[in-house]
């Protein structure tokens, strides 16, 4: 070897281990300060928190699903109920969430509700940067191939991105985190739809679920059937629940000519294939006259939240009775 | 473009064509090394023009028949660009005409020839190197060089930095706003007009910059294919400092021959106009690119025709005695005529470019908060100022060398340099976009 090349190759050995500290100590800085406050990390902890509290390892009531039902869902108002929906959850995150639920941490579910919104099925659940946001917290309970050939990103990168989060987002170092409040998982809403342009809003909402998009995506299909098909194996009663979404928002379906018909139609002949065993509880409507309780044209703040757990826990109580009484 | 394996079998056929030709001009003189040379040049446009524009003409003849009623009915090919082709053919023909024009002696082993063409830090992009550059630097015996190495990691650190946190960053605006115009107006418009003259800038001249760094560290000097074009005081120097490798080689072998011996005012115009013409359609088959060069073209005729006037009305107004402020306006002037060239070369469609450059000042004033454009305020100050940071640094470069900026400076110094722009571009680039845009060329 030429004395450039030692020279060459002790200064870059060097230089390296240099650059690897810098970089790790920035790293563990964002983790403490940005990642650790992550809506998706906290949710994390908080549902290992909870289950190594449960005596019977038992779940009564879990909820899955999008926004519309991390928002909706205030646990508080169930006994025994964890909310464990996410942002732009499509039924491929369900699948695998409930399948680390159920089979590796071994927690057992008696009622599992299912969220069946218009943009449910929607492709814009399948983007690449919504596929699979929090990509960090995935693979806690999904393979990297699994990962990797959901969110088209090679493994090398996911393996990057999950133990290095502060790459390519070193900006939220810089930027004030203040972590909205998540109690058994429902993430609190205080927004307030009568206080923002809600035509604008409405507009912005509609375009990002169905603008450009399929309606309904054979990969959510597919991930429906299979969870489906999970719980059913599991013997968890399964509940649908069409949460509530506004006046507005609903009118401008109806304009762009989505059939809500049609697509429920398409959902439950292809659900029925597989069970009949199942309730809808349909709530899509029920707060058109109640625009406080929307903390913009689709998700509903904690006072609606309240008012929908609420309303959920009565239906459950009165099947329970007559189910009793019968 | 794309990389298919059995696509190598075209750049290997052009190849041997080549090699073979050049043999064969050398070893003959008068209408038969004409006839060689021609044919070099028939094969690679041929294989050019499969590729590339034979989708394009095809439906544009296909338009113009249903029009005039004529009955043609030529499908569309189904071929993917092979990548590189525009570049490493453009490489092989200017080896043949230099053979031909007697300049270069014709590479008699297949082994170092096929390496020109195919050495691969320029391969996909460039710069497209000139045979009296690139061929005798196989032959040079290459050892392992200290200054060289660190030198091109250096300038391959550099090029990273404006690809992945600069360009890559713009082009998040510039894809929100480009690819649906029709919804923006005023000031998203402009923003993005010149967020993509840096993108490109940055995009391409960081590619380059990586290029030239790889091949730096193996011992091998590639041209330099920029020279702040930004602050050029003309649209002629513009053109000797943006993409030189592609300017000089059409300057040399289609202007030159075009202008011939006897020079006239109407014969340069023609063959201005002409030149940038054939350099829009390289960059690609779409009329938007056509409609780019003519444009450089048309700059650079009313440049010439304008140059006593504008003389003029600089010694009247006092600028010429103002020779700082007098370059900054030129230079405005200049970054603004091109901006307006690439609000052409970015837009999808032509009717595109049009709503854009009539809609640059409409609502102007409503759109200057417009915050739906893909990237957030801190995004879009990061982007601003990581502009600034590069114009400086290229600036500074450009004055005094990089050996004068930073090897004379201490080791620590340097370190901490590098350290920090190698963690910049960890934490603040965007490795979602990671295509560079010349590589569809």
């Amino acid at each position: 070897m030429s004395e450039d090349t030692k020279k060459f190759v002790k200064k870059a050995v060097f230089f390296l281990i240099i650059l690897a500290i810098v970089f790790l100590l920035i790293n563990q800085i964002y983790i403490n300060n940005v990642f650790s406050k992550k809506q998706g990390t906290r949710k994390e902890v908080i549902y290992q928190d909870y289950i190594k509290s449960l005596q019977n390892k038992t779940i009564a009531y879990a909820f899955f699903g999008s926004s519309h039902v991390r928002d909706g869902i205030d646990p508080m108002y169930i006994n025994s109920s964890f909310n464990l929906a996410s942002s732009a959850e499509s039924y491929v995150q369900t699948y695998y969430k409930l399948n680390r639920t159920l089979n590796k941490d071994k927690i057992k579910i008696d009622y599992i509700f299912l969220e069946l919104d218009m943009h449910t099925f929607s492709s814009i659940l399948l983007r690449d940067s919504s596929v699979l946001a929090d990509l960090e917290n995935y693979h806690n309970y999904m393979t990297y191939q699994q990962i990797a050939s959901l969110s088209h990103k090679s493994i090398p990168e996911i393996f990057l991105r999950t133990h290095f989060p502060v790459l390519g987002d070193g900006k939220s170092l810089f930027k004030k985190i203040e972590p909205t409040p998540i109690y058994l998982g429902w993430t609190e809403n205080n927004n307030s739809f009568l206080t923002i342009n809600r035509t604008e809003d409405v507009q912005e909402r509609v375009d990002l679920h169905f603008k450009d998009q399929e309606l309904i995506s054979n990969l959510t299909l597919e991930y429906f059937q299979k969870t489906v098909l999970l719980a059913k194996e599991n013997n968890l009663t399964i509940i649908f629940v069409k949460y509530p979404t506004s006046k507005e928002y609903n009118q401008e379906l109806a304009k762009r000519g989505i059939n809500k018909t049609q697509y429920y139609n398409i959902i439950l002949s292809d659900l029925n294939k597989t069970t009949r065993n199942y309730k809808i509880l349909d709530y899509q409507e029920s707060f058109f006259n109640h625009e406080d309780y929307f903390g913009d044209c689709d998700h509903l703040n904690s006072k609606g939240a309240e008012v929908l757990t609420k309303m959920i826990y009565q239906n459950l109580t009165l099947n329970t009775n007559n189910n009793k009484n019968h | 473009m794309s990389f298919i394996p059995v696509y190598i079998l075209i750049l290997v056929a052009l190849i041997l064509i080549d090699y073979t030709l050049a043999i064969l001009i050398d070893k003959n003189q008068g209408k038969k090394r004409t006839l060689f040379l021609v044919l070099s040049i028939i094969s690679t446009c041929l294989v050019l023009f499969i590729f590339k524009y034979f989708n394009f003409f095809n439906a544009n003849f296909t338009e113009l028949a249903t029009l005039i009623h004529w009955n043609y009915s030529i499908s569309s090919l189904s071929l993917i660009l092979p990548i590189g082709l525009s570049f490493h053919t453009f490489q092989s023909l200017s080896y043949v005409i230099e053979v031909f024009l007697g300049r270069q002696k014709p590479e008699k082993n297949l082994g170092i020839y096929s390496l020109y063409v195919m050495f691969y830090p320029q391969l996909v992009a460039g710069p497209i190197e000139r045979p009296q550059n690139l061929l005798h630097q196989f032959y040079e015996h290459h050892k392992f060089d200290y200054a060289q190495v660190i030198s091109g990691l250096r300038l391959m650190l550099w090029g990273f930095f404006k690809k992945v946190v600069i360009a890559d960053r713009l082009a998040v605006l510039v894809n929100t706003v480009y690819n649906d115009p029709t919804s923006h107006s005023g000031f998203p418009l402009i923003l993005a007009t010149v967020f993509f003259a840096f993108q490109i800038y940055c995009d391409f001249s960081g590619y380059t910059d990586i290029a030239r760094g790889a091949a730096r560290i193996m011992g091998f000097r590639l041209m330099k294919n920029f020279d702040n074009p930004y602050f050029s005081k003309s649209i002629s120097e513009f053109w000797n400092r943006w993409h030189i490798s592609l300017s000089s080689w059409f300057r040399d072998y289609l202007y030159t021959p075009l202008i011939g011996k006897r020079l006239s005012m109407k014969r340069l115009y023609f063959s201005l106009i002409i030149v940038f013409l054939v350099s829009g359609i390289w960059h690609g088959a779409n009329w938007t690119f056509a409609i780019w060069g003519l444009l450089h073209g048309g700059y650079l005729v009313i440049s010439i025709l304008t140059q006593n006037a504008r003389n003029k009305v600089a010694d009247k107004t006092g600028l010429s005695k103002h020779p700082l402020l007098h370059n900054i306006l030129k230079i405005v002037i200049i970054f603004i005529l091109a901006c307006l060239g690439w609000v052409f070369f970015r837009a999808n469609t032509v009717t595109d470019a049009f709503y854009i450059l009539t809609h640059l000042f409409t609502n102007f004033k409503a759109s200057l908060f417009n915050t739906n454009l893909g990237l957030t305020y801190i995004e879009v100050f990061l982007g601003l100022s990581s502009i600034v940071f590069m114009i400086l640094v290229e600036y500074f470069i450009a004055k005094k060398s990089v050996e004068t900026l930073i090897d004379k400076r201490a080791l620590w110094i340097r370190w901490i340099i590098y350290i920090l722009l190698i963690v910049a571009i960890l934490l603040f680039g965007v490795f979602n976009n990671t295509k560079f845009i010349y590589f569809q060329f």
